[in-house]
């Protein structure tokens, strides 16, 4: 039963982090995001042989982690969970490709190792710096800075909102959960009509709290949108933020320094 | 069944975020012109999906775990447009705090969960089988299971096709459809059947609710011209994208399909890849080999094959990255500078 509790206190420690205080904490969000996103379109847009090129771009999210002190055990403790699906998908592309490549004279390899390697490195970069986004922001900023970077009014308001109510309807879920889990002697899964039940006896609970919130939000003059507080300042650090990680990336994108480090490093060795 | 940034190529997942952005636009648009005061419902209902998704129930005979998708069934109790709107923050909050999917693979997840069930099904398969006014009945149950089954089996086979498109898992077409197609249309009888139970359930408790929601399209000039814009935005971020992508120095990545020597594989070899790139070439700003004449080194790797015995270039890149990872490690493991007194507690 100690699983049960689990996705409930992932999001609850997630807030956590984004309560601390660190210089990346302390960004303009909108530079945040800008710059994971341009991070992740120059990852994913390499080849999909490609391994050593992507080693470089390792650098932003250890840069990260390391000014907001939070440790790459955290991150790696959130990824674990999606990598089996990575791997699954990625597994069978050494058995499929089977072009011979000379890793080092006399030592060939099958060409699917590197797309396989490279499917790992791709996971576990673009993830990495999508966790620190989160984990060094938070949901209202990251709801906020997509408002003004264009996103429509009502998604960011479903967003906020459905990010509201999952502490208040998982909790209820959560104990519909425990309840079974006492009385199932020993039944780790309920079979699939229990779990109808269930489900349909939380939806009826959500129904009402949904339409009594709905009620409260409508007396308080609910439009649609939810005003914030907060008042986003772009200032010159957030901007030195993005535009020099933007140029670290895009040089690593077009320039790979890997091969002529690699170069510059063999001519030491007689 | 969360499509990975992974598996996903810049320009493919671009042009889903397009198209997956088109269309949660609309749907904002449509709820607020209707009835703006659903934004709450739809966020309860997005919260309640995420809830239900903690239930795991065993799928009969195979002893492994499912859980709801959950796409179709808002849609029937919700209308299609809030559906997709809770599916939505359902998506991204699960890329976002659970590492499901990602951020390029947001616009295909939203695409295969959310807008397939609730703007493609829903009114293609639910509505027509279920009636304009739908009753409580054999009538309504088989529509509600058909079209929950179908929501997961079409969004597996998005899955499918969008690895396939990408061309980052070497997988073939053809057995990994059918692979996934069996695996899903067995999950999706159990999709559908607690789809059923649940709305029956809930008509049981509130036979007042109204499952005739408005109609998905009741005008064409409520859509206006965002199915045109969509398209262009899409065509042109998957060509800007592609040409971003083809257009870096030659010969210096590590590359296998560089090391077989064949031509086609400098452009990628997935059909996405080359309607892409024959767009690139209209509005492409420069064309792929000003890029390369800037870096002349290189030039003379691609025609080389890097099978070749000497293997010099692959141990560079060996090497360089054995170096890479080095220094990465070395700067990683300088011990951080201890906190000061004044500084504010950190978590």
């Amino acid at each position: 039963m100690s699983g049960a509790i689990h996705p409930l206190a992932t999001l609850g420690r997630m807030d956590e982090l984004a309560q601390g205080c660190s210089p990346v904490h302390g960004l303009d969000p909108r530079a945040k995001l800008g710059t994971t996103l341009l991070f992740v379109l120059c990852v994913t847009s390499f080849d999909a042989h490609v391994v050593a090129a992507l080693l470089p771009f390792a650098c932003f999210p250890l840069f990260v982690s390391r000014i907001s002190r939070i440790p790459p055990a955290r991150i790696a403790q959130a990824l674990k969970p999606a990598l089996p699906f990575v791997l699954a998908m990625g597994c069978l592309n050494p058995l499929l490709d089977r072009t011979p490549v000379v890793l080092i004279p006399g030592i060939e390899i099958a060409g699917g190792w590197f797309s396989l390697t490279s499917i790992v490195l791709r996971f576990g970069l673009a993830l990495s710096a999508l966790f620190l986004l989160t984990a060094t922001t938070g949901m209202p900023a990251l709801g906020a800075a997509a408002r003004r970077l264009g996103v429509p009014a009502g998604v960011i308001a479903a967003l906020l909102l459905t990010w509201r109510a999952i502490f208040l309807i998982a909790e209820e879920g959560e104990r519909m959960r425990r309840a079974h889990d006492l009385r199932a002697f020993g039944v780790k899964r309920p079979p699939w009509p229990v779990a109808a039940r269930l489900v349909g006896h939380l939806l009826l609970r959500s129904l009402e709290r949904a339409q009594r919130l709905h009620l409260a939000m409508l007396a308080r003059g609910f439009d649609g949108t939810l005003p914030t507080m907060r008042a986003l300042r772009f200032q010159p650090r957030d901007g030195l933020f993005f535009v020099s990680w933007s140029a670290l990336f895009l040089l690593l994108r077009f320039e790979d320094p890997v091969p002529r480090l690699g170069g510059w490093m063999m001519g030491f060795i007689p | 069944m969360h499509m990975s940034d992974a598996l996903l190529s810049a320009q493919v997942g671009a042009v889903f975020w397009v198209v997956a952005g088109g269309a949660v636009t609309l749907a904002a648009r449509r709820v607020r012109a209707t009835s703006a005061s659903a934004t709450p419902m739809a966020g309860v209902m997005g919260a309640f999906v995420f809830a239900a998704q903690m239930v795991n129930f065993t799928i009969p005979g195979t002893g492994s775990s499912g859980h709801l998708a959950g796409g179709m069934l808002l849609a029937i109790l919700l209308g299609p447009y809030p559906a997709l709107l809770a599916m939505t923050s359902v998506l991204t909050i699960q890329a976002l705090f659970f590492a499901d999917g990602g951020l390029l693979a947001l616009g295909a997840n939203i695409l295969n969960m959310g807008v397939i069930p609730c703007l493609v099904l829903h009114p293609m398969v639910f509505r027509p089988l279920a009636g304009a006014q739908p009753v409580a009945g054999r009538r309504l149950r088989i529509a509600v299971f058909v079209s929950a089954w179908l929501a997961l089996l079409v969004g597996a086979l998005g899955v499918v096709v969008e690895t396939w498109l990408s061309g980052i898992s070497g997988l073939p077409f053809t057995p990994f459809l059918l692979t996934m197609g069996t695996i899903h249309l067995a999950i999706g009888l159990v999709e559908g059947a607690i789809t059923v139970a649940v709305v029956a359930l809930l008509l049981k408790a509130r036979p007042d609710w109204p499952l005739s929601r408005e109609a998905l399209v009741p005008a064409p000039h409520h859509w206006g011209r965002v199915p045109v814009v969509v398209g262009v935005a899409a065509l042109l971020t998957g060509g800007v994208l592609s040409w971003f992508a083809s257009a870096s120095p030659d010969g210096l990545e590590w590359s296998v399909s560089r090391l077989t020597g064949t031509g086609e594989s400098l452009e990628g070899n997935s059909t996405l890849h080359q309607a892409t790139a024959r767009l690139q070439a209209f509005i492409a700003p420069m064309p792929d080999y000003a890029f390369r004449s800037a870096s002349d080194a290189p030039e003379e790797s691609v025609e080389k094959r890097w099978g070749a015995p000497d293997g010099a270039s692959s141990l560079a890149g060996i090497a360089g990255g054995v170096l890479t990872v080095l220094i990465l490690g070395l700067l990683a493991g300088i011990p951080q500078r201890r906190k000061t007194t004044n500084d504010p507690p950190s978590v």
